[in-house]
């Protein structure tokens, strides 16, 4: 394991090693902070993703190696806040985008008649038996359906 | 007494859609979300949004709300229509059919991005069987718009199957009764007055290019024989504008040799009449990719001419003449409406094997008109494959997949839903088509322009009106 200073992060010559814990940053995380960095440093990963990642900075440019720790230290949260943001929402926007996917009927080529066994069947509901008549359509009878996108 | 409070009000219950923050240089910040709306917040909205803690600001919340930056229980409906508008590209099937009429060209201009062949060179001709694939292939699509653009090489070279190709689409339209468009881009120096009346009569609209004034023009494209030819090009603009009461369309391509003559080329495009100029950088394609020494640039030395350029119309505008920037207008229209904006390099995903493709002379069908150089981005043959086998195929998918930038990290960054990066361009600079997005030449163009266009839109208020006055006009850029 790196000898650690306080900040887990070691000047060497030309290079920067730095430890990460990555019960803090997972992965994905690090990979696209390592990935946002290769135009100015080269990036090498190694460590064991279970107790600690081990990344090396090397500056393209020897006068930028100033600070590009700090920078890699910001594009970790930068990534962080992102995948964070995208699980927390991802249900959500799946729903949106699968409501897009439905709103658009698929035309098929116009040259070519839809085979018999292609065309779309309409779909044959299951009768329920209601005996006392309290089954009511979940919409209003004039309400268009438009506005019932919930 | 009887006390309840049962109806007391909740606070306003919202989670935020996945926005892409950017603080810009005056202290404000910028967010984006996917279908491309954005909003411009002080820093204390933006820490509100931050920390999740909209619902102390009332207007704030209904703001994003409308916007669709954060959701509700009552925007879904609103957030699906406007992604629906935006991403209109996906679902309306290919528009745009770029055929290579043949690669025999007249001049060798040093950015060609296709590989030119010799006046003599025999064999590559579009022949009249492979135009009829060609065009029974392109009805086959199901978009409603059909646009048909001759390319090269020199396209005039084959005139006979340009004239072919568009009595054949037209006859095969009055079955299918769709909206077709024809275009031919021309370097105008095989124009003839029987080519030129047959094109007027036909409605097939021209554009050329127009690199500018002599000195700039002449280095980038000339004949093969090595003469320039920009007092052809100049001869037959002035002709088909005056003496022939059409439309020519041209745009300059930027080399290393145009960088000193920003203000000269714009006042080119005054002199001729001409009311619009798009100014357009070279790609990694072709014959720029070998020449990539002599005339290229960097990124930031083409945005800064692409500024000269801009700032130097909005000085002609502001003094009564009329002359707008085809890609400031194209961008801002994306900035301003939920739309999609019918230009296929700047979709998310663009559009190649999506609302464009290119067919090569041989019947070759490749994802766009750009990687004609390519090999790689060959999605098929009209002579073999049929449109559905076609834009089902996992080369046609992974390519459109690409575009989307899921794969590079491009969705990270705040301008993606007005550009993206494009694969062939990429795949000529690093030699792969999944673009290391830091690295990537194009990208850092494209969101240049972008960030630029943004804070004209927000920051200068006379810019910005002469800007919105440019985006009103009814035809295309």
């Amino acid at each position: 394991m790196m000898e650690k200073s306080s900040k887990n992060i070691q000047h060497r010559k030309e290079r920067v090693l730095m430890s990460i814990n990555p019960k803090i940053y997972p992965l994905e995380v690090i990979h696209a902070a390592a990935y946002s960095m290769i135009d100015r440093a080269y990036v090498i990963l190694d460590g064991d993703p279970a107790e600690e990642i081990i990344v090396e900075l090397i500056p393209k440019d020897k006068k930028c190696k100033k600070d590009i720790e700090l920078e890699f230290s910001n594009e970790l949260l930068n990534y962080a806040v992102y995948y964070n943001q995208a699980r927390m929402n991802k249900e959500a926007r799946d729903s949106i985008i699968k409501r897009v996917f439905s709103t658009h009927d698929q035309t098929s080529e116009i040259s070519e008649e839809p085979a018999a066994e292609d065309v779309e069947k309409p779909e044959v509901l299951e009768t329920v038996e209601d005996p006392l008549g309290i089954a009511k359509p979940w919409t209003p009878k004039n309400k268009k359906v438009d506005e019932c996108k919930e | 007494m009887v006390t309840s409070f049962f109806e007391y009000p909740e606070p306003l219950q919202y989670i935020e859609n996945r926005y892409i923050p950017k603080k810009l240089d005056g202290g404000d910040y910028v967010v984006t979300i996917d279908d491309g709306a954005w909003a411009l917040l002080s820093k204390s909205e933006y820490n509100l949004l931050k920390t999740h803690r909209v619902s102390e600001d009332p207007e704030l919340f209904k703001k994003l709300e409308n916007l669709g930056i954060i959701l509700t229980k009552s925007n879904p409906g609103k957030i699906v229509d406007d992604y629906s508008a935006r991403f209109a590209h996906v679902f309306n099937g290919t528009s745009l059919h770029i055929v290579a009429l043949t690669p025999r060209c007249t001049q060798r201009c040093l950015y060609c991005y296709v590989n030119p062949q010799p006046l003599s060179s025999k064999g590559f001709d579009m022949d009249e069987d492979t135009a009829k694939k060609v065009v029974d292939f392109i009805f086959q699509s199901p978009a409603s718009t059909i646009t048909i653009e001759f390319q090269g090489g020199e396209p005039l070279l084959n005139f006979p199957i340009l004239q072919y190709i568009v009595e054949y689409s037209k006859k095969l339209n009055k079955k299918y009764k769709k909206h077709l468009a024809h275009t031919v881009v021309t370097n105008l120096t095989v124009m003839s007055e029987d080519i030129l009346n047959y094109l007027i009569k036909s409605r097939v609209a021209i554009c050329t290019s127009l690199d500018g004034p002599k000195e700039v023009h002449d280095k980038n494209r000339r004949y093969l024989g090595g003469g320039g030819t920009h007092d052809d090009v100049v001869h037959w603009i002035k002709d088909i504008r005056t003496q022939f009461a059409y439309n020519v369309h041209a745009l300059p391509v930027i080399t290393r040799f145009s960088l000193p003559y920003a203000k000269e080329i714009v006042d080119e495009y005054m002199g001729l009449g001409l009311d619009r100029i798009r100014i357009k950088h070279i790609i990694y394609c072709g014959l720029a990719r070998e020449n990539w020494d002599k005339i290229g640039y960097t990124p930031d030395e083409y945005i800064n001419f692409w500024k000269e350029v801009l700032d130097y119309c909005f000085r002609l505008n502001k003094n009564g003449k009329k002359l707008l920037e085809g890609t400031s207008v194209l961008i801002a229209r994306k900035l301003l409406s939920r739309d999609y904006e019918a230009f296929t390099c700047l979709g998310w995903p663009c559009g190649a094997a999506l609302s464009q493709t290119s067919y090569n002379y041989n019947g070759d069908i490749r994802i766009c008109d750009e990687s004609r150089s390519f090999e790689e981005f060959k999605i098929g043959s009209v002579k073999s494959d049929d449109y559905r086998s076609v834009y089902t195929s996992p080369k046609a998918l992974n390519a459109v997949a690409l575009t989307c930038g899921l794969n590079s990290l491009c969705d990270a960054c705040v301008w993606h839903p007005y550009c993206n990066n494009c694969l062939v361009s990429s795949f000529g600079q690093q030699g792969n088509p999944i673009s290391k997005l830091p690295l990537d030449y194009d990208c850092k163009i494209r969101k240049g322009l972008v960030d630029h266009v943004f804070k004209t839109l927000v920051y200068s208020e006379e810019n910005r009106k002469i800007l919105l006055e440019w985006c009103s006009t009814k035809f295309g850029v």
